[in-house]
Formats: C-alpha cells, structure tokens, sequence
C-alpha cells in the first residue's frame, strides 16, 4: 500500500515537472515562463520528495525530505523575484495586452522592436546573407535579414 | 495558542492555494496561450511589519499563477505579475482576500 502511495506520488511530481517543463518552452514571455519553472517545479519537487519519504520511512528520510521543502520554499522565490526584477529592467518583452503597472515605476531598457536582443541582430548583421540577393526585394526587404537571423538565434 | 492555530490557518491557505494554482499552471500551459491575459498589478497593502511583507511577497511567488516583482520604495505598494487575469481588480481583491488577510492574523 505504501509502496503504490509512493509510486503515485513520484510519478505526479514527475508529471508536473514534465508540465513545467512544456511551460517554459511553450509560454510566450520571460514572466509567463517563470510562472511555470519555479513553482510548478516546487510543488513536483515537493510531490517527488514526498515519494521518497515514504519509499524510504523512517525519522531520517523524513527529516531530510521536510529539510530540502523548507530550503526550496525559502530560496526558490527569492531567486524568481530576482529574475523577474532583472528580467522587467533588462526589458524582457512583454506578451502584448498585458496590462503594465510598473510602467514609469521601474526604469527599463528597451530592445528592438522585434524582440531579438540588440547583440544577436548585431551578429547577424555582420554575417553575409546571400540567398536574399536573388530574390526580388521589397522596399525595406534589406533590414529583413538581419531581424530574421536575430530571431533565429533567440528561443522562441 | 492562538498564534499557533493562526500559523497553522496560514499553512492551510497557502497548501489549498498552491494546489489550486498548480492546477491552473497546468491549464494555463497545455491549453491555448493566446487566451491568457497576463498582467502587472499593483496591489496596495495593509501589512505594515516588514516580515509580513516578506512573507506574502514569498507565498504570492510560491503559488503558481503570481509573481511579486517589486515593492514600492515606501513598502505600501507590491507589484505583482499575474499569469492570467481577465478581471484585475478581481484578481488584486482574491489575493488580498485570500492570503494577505491571513498573514495579518500572525505579522500585522
């Protein structure tokens, strides 16, 4: 019985990470990703860790198991609040339509329009891209390849 | 005695919170994400101490679905990022409702 509370266990804290993990490959900004890597993956840490315990049993898995909770529960939003700070000052893009209330509170930077940090459309710049010479190019078509290769360069 | 039934009353909200949350995390990310109507809030508070402040500040992280961002220099004002919230006053209202009259009960 307690083995299959266990393995229940495990196995729900595994899917969450998994869930968490899709989240931040599929949510579209810095701050909706956040969302899902550092909580979800505390409450599927918290859920595995549970699991353990009780596959183990006895005081001392338990003590070490409710240790590393409250380690998480203490350091995992200190470290989110910095990134999101860092991230909203750095001038992490936000998804369009949300509402902005730390507009003109915090100072912020501001990346270029397509969202590529200014360093990679830099990069791409740089680089010779001969396949749109060929092309018939549209007024303005010239920017396009280095907004292009910035964006190739960023996850998205 | 009091104190430690109101700790434990904190406890509870914010275990219940955190399922609640997760659950729509989890929404959030397999459903459509066009639909989400993410936000910074700003929610005034009426904690005072400081280590209230640290402490709602940290559970409105912890549970998923919020992120506290920054406090105003004067420490009346937490921004917070919402995942979704389609109504924002709403959303400022729940968390007050919910967790920051829970912490005042133990650190006003």
């Amino acid at each position: 019985m307690t083995e299959i509370l266990a393995a229940l266990l495990l196995v729900l804290g595994a899917a969450i990470a998994l869930i968490a993990a899709i989240g931040v490959a599929r949510l579209p900004d810095a701050f909706l990703r956040m969302h899902a890597a550092t909580k979800a993956g505390v409450v599927g840490a918290g859920l595995m860790l549970a699991g353990a315990g009780l596959a183990f049993g006895g005081a001392d898995a338990w003590l070490r198991v409710g240790l590393i909770v409250l380690f998480l529960l203490v350091t995992v939003p200190i470290s989110s609040h910095a990134l999101g700070r860092a991230a909203y000052i750095g001038g992490a893009p936000l998804w369009p339509g949300s509402a902005d209330a730390l507009a003109g509170v915090l100072p912020r930077q501001s990346i270029d329009e397509d969202g590529g940090l200014p360093i990679l459309a830099k990069h791409a710049a740089a680089m010779p891209a001969p396949a749109i010479e060929a092309m018939p190019t549209p007024p303005g078509g010239l920017a396009r390849p280095a907004s292009t290769g910035g964006k190739s360069g960023t996850p998205s | 005695m009091k104190r430690a039934l109101a700790w434990i009353r904190v406890a509870v909200t914010f275990i219940v919170e955190l399922g609640k949350s997760t659950i729509a995390v989890v929404r959030a990310v397999l459903g459509p994400t066009e639909r989400l109507r993410p936000a910074i809030l700003a929610v005034p508070l009426d904690i005072r101490s400081s280590a209230g402040k640290v402490l709602f500040a940290n559970m409105v992280t912890l549970t998923p679905g919020t992120t506290s961002l920054d406090i105003s220099p004067d420490g009346r004002i937490l921004y917070v990022h919402v995942l979704d919230a389609p109504d924002r006053d709403a959303a400022i209202a729940d968390m007050k409702a919910t967790l920051e009259s829970r912490v005042r009960e133990v650190l006003p």
